[in-house]
């Protein structure tokens, strides 16, 4: 048998360590596998893509929402609902072009920002143009799982009244989507001490903090459903909440305008809510 | 010119060298505003991927692929010098294997956010992924042959 060959004046040679074998490369690579499938595994688990409808179906929507007739849905009043303002007392909220500002803040996971937004771009439409809206649902795994709602993330606004800014901070899988400014943080810390949202602010006259109305009404409805109800039967139990929330908030939007447009502030429903909101309803 | 003492280091070099290609036409691309020659559309998607907001450094507006470049830049210094050192060879090997293992991990959460989060693969980016992981195993190797040397002062290569 032959023996190893050892340089002369040398002691046994030492047993090879563990780390000289293949175990770190090998461990190395066994990692990355791991971590690739627990990834895919990750990725799996959430929520798959809103199933929306195609574009066309999509456009036909948002027309519906944006161009409803003011006099007949401010017809529905309140809907029932009580107001949902709250007046705060801050320095005005302007846009960048000095007019009053609609600040919304939000995310596309939260069910209370799915109800929230049919309201608001229903207010929005009311005083200018409101475009680049999406639509999608709030997120599979929380309360009130796949409520269908627009999203205001890649959403445009023209208005010769006021202005509009949206934070939608994630998308329906939690993942996140757009940042609050500096300046929009701190506005949200100082009128919304638990930071809940969604956060409206009308111009840092009144805000509302969650929505005006539970989204339960909203389940099991299509998209479609949803607008051919405020369209054609404003009185619907949907079309009633999102309408009397919606109508709130014009009232807030008209009392802060020093020159409001008759079309939305101006008629006998909008005058009553006005008064309530101007006597602290 | 003097013989690589380390030859195999010379991969770890060559890799470098096309991880810095990669990356620099991934920057080049991202401040032209060019298109990226890769699909669109699919689960490749590399534009969706580089113009997510996972593309640029976090806070700042610079593209992901410029630390790519110091990267692969500082590694390639490295594994030339690793491979012509007759001194602290075993010094270098080892920052040479920590960098490298540094960047897997900065790797892992790249591949995180491609698969788990954006479900799309941009395939330059996994290009640099697979020189960085090649980089590391070598090194690792490397790093554990010098140490083994150094162990059993030379013995190792006239067992037989």
């Amino acid at each position: 048998m032959r023996s190893g060959r050892r340089p002369t004046g040398r002691g046994p040679v030492p047993p090879a360590p563990w780390w000289a074998g293949p175990l770190p490369v090998v461990g190395v690579v066994v990692v990355v596998v791991a971590a690739i499938v627990a990834f895919v595994l990750v990725g799996r688990s959430q929520s798959p893509p809103a199933p929306t409808p195609s574009p066309t179906a999509q456009s036909q929507v948002v027309a519906d929402i944006t161009g409803l007739d003011v006099q007949r849905t401010e017809a529905i009043g309140a809907g029932g609902l009580k107001s949902p303002l709250q007046k705060v007392s801050a320095s005005p909220l302007v846009g960048p072009r000095g007019k009053p500002q609609v600040l919304y803040i939000g995310a596309e996971f939260c069910p209370f920002c799915a109800a929230q937004r049919w309201s608001l771009a229903i207010v929005l439409s009311r005083f200018g143009t409101l475009s680049g809206v999406g639509l999608t649902t709030s997120s599979s795994s929380d309360v009130f799982p796949d409520t269908p709602t627009l999203t205001f993330a890649r959403s445009t606004y023209s208005s010769p009244y006021i202005e509009f800014a949206e934070v939608e901070e994630t998308d329906r899988n939690r993942n996140p989507l757009q940042s609050p400014t500096a300046e929009q943080q701190r506005l949200l810390e100082q009128l919304d001490s638990r930071l809940s949202i969604p956060f409206t602010d009308f111009g840092n006259r009144w805000v509302t903090i969650g929505s005006g109305y539970q989204p339960d009404v909203l389940q099991g409805m299509t998209w479609q459903q949803i607008a051919d109800q405020l369209q054609n039967n404003p009185q619907g139990p949907a079309a009633s909440r999102i309408l009397g929330n919606a109508n709130w908030m014009t009232a807030a939007v008209c009392q802060q305008l020093a020159n409001p447009p008759d079309n939305a502030c101006g008629g006998p429903d909008m005058t009553r809510l006005r008064a309530a909101l101007a006597s602290g309803a | 010119m003097p013989r690589a003492r380390e030859p195999a280091l010379l991969l770890v070099g060559l890799a470098a060298v096309a991880g810095l290609g990669t990356s620099a036409y991934l920057t080049l691309t991202h401040y032209q505003a060019a298109p990226l020659a890769c699909p669109s559309g699919g689960v490749v998607d590399c534009a969706l991927v580089t113009q997510s907001r996972y593309g640029v450094v976090p806070g700042t507006a610079v593209p992901i692929s410029v630390p790519g470049l110091v990267f692969f830049a500082l590694a390639l210094v490295l594994a030339v010098w690793g491979a012509r050192a007759r001194e602290r060879q075993l010094a270098v090997l080892a920052l040479l294997a920590a960098w490298c293992a540094g960047g897997l991990l900065v790797v892992l959460y790249l591949v995180y956010v491609e698969i788990a989060l954006l479900r799309r693969i941009c395939e330059w980016c996994t290009a640099t992924h697979a020189l960085v992981m090649l980089m590391l195993l070598v090194a690792l190797s490397r790093l554990q042959a010098a140490a083994l040397r150094r162990r059993t002062g030379g013995a190792s290569s006239t067992i037989g």
